[in-house]
Order: C-alpha cells, then structure tokens, then sequence
C-alpha cells in the first residue's frame, strides 16, 4: 500500500455546493465537444447540461438544489478522474453528507452512472416530499458545542444539529421558522456567522424520516458492489463493507447528522496523515486544518478540467 | 487615534498566511487596502473564525459578533487599526483604568 510521507492517503468527497459553479455559463453546452466526458455522460444518462445548468424536464430543472448535487457529483468524479489518471496514490475514501455518491463510485462500489441516477432520483425524491420547501438548513460558525445545543433547544424543537464540522463549525436543520430564529439567535449570541444553505430540505434531521421508504424502494433496483478501497462513512467512524449495510447507510443518512470532525479524528487514528479533497471548492480542507492544524489537507480541484 | 505601523501591517499578513496556511502566498502578494473576503483573497466564514482565534492569541484583541467581524475584516488595514485601537484594553479594564 502506498503512503505519502509515511502515512495514508484519505480522499475527501465534499457534500452539495452552496451555490453555483464559477464555470457554469462560460461555454456553450449541448452538442458542442465538452472537455470532459463524464458532462457528456450526464447529457445522454440524466438529461442535464452541465454548461448551461439545466435539466431537459422542466419539471426537473425547477429544483437548484438536484442541479447542484448533481454538478457537485460531476466536479467531484471529475477531480477523482484527474487524480486516478496522474497515477496518484490512495489508501482510505471518505466522505461528507452527499459525497457519498461519488465515494461510492471512486470506491468502484457503483458504476459511474448508477452513481448518477442515484444523485439525481434521491435529489428528487428529497425536492419532491411533503417536507420539502418547508425547511431548510443554516450554517453556524463560531458557537461551541454547549452554546449550540442550547440554541436548538431555546428555539423550542425542530431545530437539530445536522453537520459537526468541528468544535465551533455547526450545520443546523429544521422547519423554516426555527432556521429563521435559530439564525437570529446565533448571530445574538456571537456567532461570527449564521448562513441560510441552498438547501430546501432539512437534511440530515429527523424530519425527512417520511422519505426513507421511498428512498429505500428506489436504490434498492440499483447495483451495489463490496467497496474495493475502504469507504469511512461520515457518522459510523469504520468502513462501509457489504451491500445491504450500504443501502441502509444511505436511507439512514439522511435523516442523521454528519459528523465530520468524528469522522477525521478517526482517520488520523488510523494513521491519514495527507487529506485531499476532490472538487472545485476546498471547504473539507479547511474543516480539516481547523481539526488538525498539523496535517496535510488540501484540495485537488478541477483547474483545466473544465 | 493612534496611527497604524506598517510594520505591524506586515505582521497582520503574516498571521493571516500563517493562520489560513496560505503556503503559496507571501505577504508582498497581498494588498494592505483589497477585500478579504468573496474578492481579493476570496476568504470565507470558516477563515474568519481562524482570524478571529489568531487575533486573540496574537494581540489579545476579541471579535465580538458577527457585526463587528464584518468591519474589521474588511482589509488588512482595517484588522491593524482595530488591533490599535483595542489592544490591551482587555487587561486596562481588568485594571481598573479608565
């Protein structure tokens, strides 16, 4: 097994982008030749022009936030594709909220395009639910944990922490009405920042429990193989191993909290002393330096790729 | 008011390349008077919260709320004016001074 420096390698896949790529609108899509060929997979596989940011459906391309899992998915596959052809090395494959779908897939657990189908049928089902457009999720910077619990609990219920990025990095969820509270407590309370995420459901909470079954029928025609390079989830803190664990980890997830500063302090027990991140933006990098100021983190990109 | 040094600007821009480990930018790469933030170097609220934290270690000087954060992260020389302007009144107060 290859280490860097002496140590392992964990590739990082980061969950949705919080707003649009930089690139989109700068090149014409459709039929014109695309500089990579996973956007041209995306055309033919989930009708979406990754250039032009649309969905061929027009009831698909009403929902920003299946636009941005799925483009997250592409940068993502992207960055890994990069890294996999330079002859770089790996040793573990980890993930944040809905970079699991790419882990999977760099994992060889699923095809590339099962990977896709499966981004873009769960972004819908979420859109799509009863809870959808009537919650949402805010970012928290600066609170600690005790200042956090006690928000959610002086909100009065539906609020929950979603995300633990770290010892003063929360993501909370909940109803529209408690995120709009809960973003004006934290910023009373000296939050240095409260951000609303472009996300019209409040992932990772138990509110989207009423989507599990649905979830649950639609992966379960999709094929899932045993992952050929370990796969550490963002909450179990050990490896994804057998298919029927996998299929439960991605109905569960859902309505779990990520626990990302749980998932790095157990990688770098396990001995990860160099993090990369796969995709345009380098948030997990920087999660990771607040983590662990001394080990390697940093981003692989897309750079020409796009 | 006192006037803000330009040797401490340079160590401000120290402190936010080492403390956002910026390892390809060198201090003469950053500008004293651009946006930190979305422009410029393109920080975000996970890089202020490091500010915030090297502030305190570095001058002793706190970032109260939000608000506050956002006029004092405007610049460089914003951050060095607010360092002059509130360095050691932490400890004065603690004194008893007025």
């Amino acid at each position: 097994m290859a280490h860097r420096n002496g140590g392992k390698v964990a590739l990082c896949f980061p969950g949705q982008l919080n707003k649009v790529p930089d690139e989109i609108g700068k090149r014409s899509g459709g039929g014109s030749k695309l500089p990579h060929p996973f956007f041209e997979r995306a055309w033919e596989r989930a009708d979406f022009d990754f250039f032009s940011f649309f969905f061929q459906r027009e009831e698909e391309d009403q929902y920003l936030s299946v636009k941005l899992q799925v483009a997250t998915f592409l940068l993502s596959m992207i960055s890994f594709d990069r890294y996999r052809k330079k002859g770089s090395h790996w040793d573990v494959i980890t993930e944040h909220s809905m970079g699991i779908y790419a882990a999977l897939v760099a994992a060889e657990a699923m095809s590339f395009d099962d990977g896709l189908m499966m981004v873009k049928g769960i972004g819908l089902i979420l859109e799509q639910g009863e809870q959808a457009k009537s919650g949402g999720m805010v970012a928290v910077i600066g609170l600690e944990s005790e200042a956090i619990k006690k928000l959610c609990s002086d909100v009065g219920g539906g609020l929950s922490v979603a995300n633990v990025n770290g010892s003063r990095q929360f993501v909370l969820s909940g109803a529209t009405t408690s995120i709009e509270q809960g973003l004006k407590l934290a910023l009373q309370r000296g939050a240095i920042s409260a951000q609303r995420l472009t996300m019209s459901v409040p992932l990772h909470s138990p509110l989207m429990e009423s989507i599990k079954g649905a979830v649950h029928a639609f992966i379960s025609d999709i094929s899932i193989q045993p992952p050929q390079t370990p796969v550490v989830s963002h909450w179990c803190g050990r490896p994804l191993h057998d298919p029927d664990e996998i299929r439960d980890f991605l109905v569960e997830e859902l309505c779990r909290p990520v626990d990302w500063e749980g998932c790095v302090q157990y990688l770098l027990a396990q001995g990860v002393t160099c993090f990369v991140e796969m995709g345009p933006a380098d948030t997990l990098t920087k999660l990771i330096r607040w983590i662990d100021r001394d080990v390697k983190a940093l981003s692989y990109g897309v750079h020409d790729a796009i | 008011m006192v006037g803000v040094t330009e040797e401490l600007i340079q160590d401000i821009k120290q402190l936010i390349i080492e403390r956002l480990k910026l390892e390809e930018i060198a201090a003469e790469d950053i500008d004293t008077d651009a946006a930190l933030f979305g422009e410029g170097l393109g920080l975000d609220s996970i890089d202020a919260l490091e500010l915030v934290i090297g502030l305190e270690k570095e001058y002793g000087v706190s970032i109260p709320d939000a608000e506050v954060g956002k006029q004092v992260f405007q610049s460089v020389r914003t951050i060095a004016q607010y360092v002059v302007d509130n360095q050691g009144k932490a400890v004065a107060a603690a004194d008893g001074a007025p």
